[in-house]
């Protein structure tokens, strides 16, 4: 091997084991700095393939494929659920499925209350792209949106938007797993709160007292249905 | 059931980064990329058994996401935005040169960009990358060359950037 195909072999594939290179590099004191030289570059440009990966990406990949498992692995679940509960509560009073939802929101919010304090501001795409993540996406223009993050909420993951208000952050979570039968308003922990039903899964919308909670519910069944 | 779930998220957790930044190159737009990589883990999910070794996940994954990024790509404008200098982790390299870097690598045609990705990110060898891309070793070999070629070109152009003692080619 001579040094013109040495280099061309090397810049083509610096880490190639061909026993030809290996011994051309130890023989030849040119090629062999050339070689360093070259991987040099190359450790420049491993760093500069390196971008940053979302910190939430293995979440978001966990989540859609777990929204894809058959649906009555779901049904068999909800059912077991149901007759836990009512094993637990003795057998004559069951729980609505809205009752129980509405305690996991606001405990949810509650447990993340720091984040009502952001203003920053999320892009469109960023929100688009992990609403579309969880199944259940949100198009066009929500009004702005300070926090959009994938939480486990209750038993699942779900999106957790905060939006300006107008009388103060709103808190709006979408719950792919969660089945809520029909609209359902509550106030609890100082918050009002409205449940409603898409046909992507269950919307939760919670803000002060006063807030016009239906109007904002409705702007994200529309942005959900296009 | 248990058993598919968890060799799943084990491949997630091993690989969905590397498959995250190959994307991005590939078709050099985040949001592209990550969607390229659900669709790429979706697909996977549902042919796992398919998946006989787990030393081949590697590259099985890059084939489902290649396959995938051709099929959008027709219908697929890239809008790459320039990397924010802080998001670049060097370690004893001057972050302007990394800059640079990524601006070559965006601008290299994809029949330069893509073997190079698939030897450096993917790890590959070039057989290996000569049997995916449909190409001779030789072939794989001359495009590697001319990549690299180019993108040292270009930095040795650039005065302040030009690594000391640089050879000129």
């Amino acid at each position: 091997m001579n040094c013109f195909e040495f280099r061309r072999h090397f810049t083509a594939d610096p880490r190639s084991r061909e026993p030809d290179i290996i011994r051309h590099r130890q023989e030849c004191a040119a090629c062999a700095r050339f070689a360093q030289q070259q991987e040099k570059f190359e450790s420049r440009l491993a760093e500069a393939l390196n971008v940053e990966v979302p910190k939430e990406l293995r979440a978001r990949l966990v989540l859609r494929q777990s929204l894809q498992q058959p649906r009555r692995f779901r049904t068999l679940a909800i059912a077991a659920a149901v007759l836990l509960t009512v094993a637990l509560a003795g057998g004559w009073w069951l729980q609505s499925p809205a009752h129980s939802l509405d305690r996991i929101v606001i405990a949810h919010i509650e447990g993340e209350r720091e984040l009502l304090a952001s203003r920053d501001q999320v892009p469109a795409d960023k929100v688009a792209q992990l609403t579309r993540a969880i199944g259940m996406p949100l198009q066009g223009d929500i009004g702005t949106v300070h926090v959009a993050e994938i939480c486990p909420i209750g038993k699942h993951h779900g999106a957790h938007l905060i939006l300006a208000g107008e009388k103060g952050p709103v808190t709006v979570l979408l719950l792919p797993r969660e089945t809520v039968a029909r609209r359902k308003s509550f106030e609890r922990g100082g918050f009002q709160g409205v449940l409603m039903p898409t046909g992507y899964g269950g919307l939760a919308v919670v803000g002060e007292p006063g807030e016009a909670l239906d109007d904002i519910a409705r702007r994200m069944q529309r942005a959900l249905h296009g | 059931m248990a058993n598919a779930q968890t060799r799943f998220e084990a491949l997630v957790n091993a690989l969905g980064a590397d498959l995250y930044r190959f994307a991005c190159w590939l078709c050099r737009d985040r949001t592209r990329a990550e969607d390229l990589v659900q669709e790429t883990f979706l697909r996977a999910w549902r042919a796992l058994d398919q998946l006989r070794e787990e030393k081949s996940a590697k590259g099985w994954l890059i084939t489902i996401l290649r396959r995938e990024h051709a099929r959008g790509h027709a219908r697929y404008e890239p809008k790459w935005r320039e990397t924010e200098l802080d998001e670049i982790a060097a370690d004893g390299c001057s972050p302007v040169e990394v800059l640079h870097l990524r601006r070559e690598l965006a601008a290299l045609p994809e029949e330069y960009r893509e073997p190079l990705l698939l030897q450096v990110l993917g790890g590959f060898d070039c057989d290996e990358i000569a049997a995916m891309l449909g190409l001779s070793k030789s072939a794989v070999m001359t495009r590697l060359f001319r990549a690299r070629q180019k993108m040292r070109a270009s930095i040795l152009k650039t005065p302040k950037i030009a690594a000391p003692g640089a050879h000129k080619s």
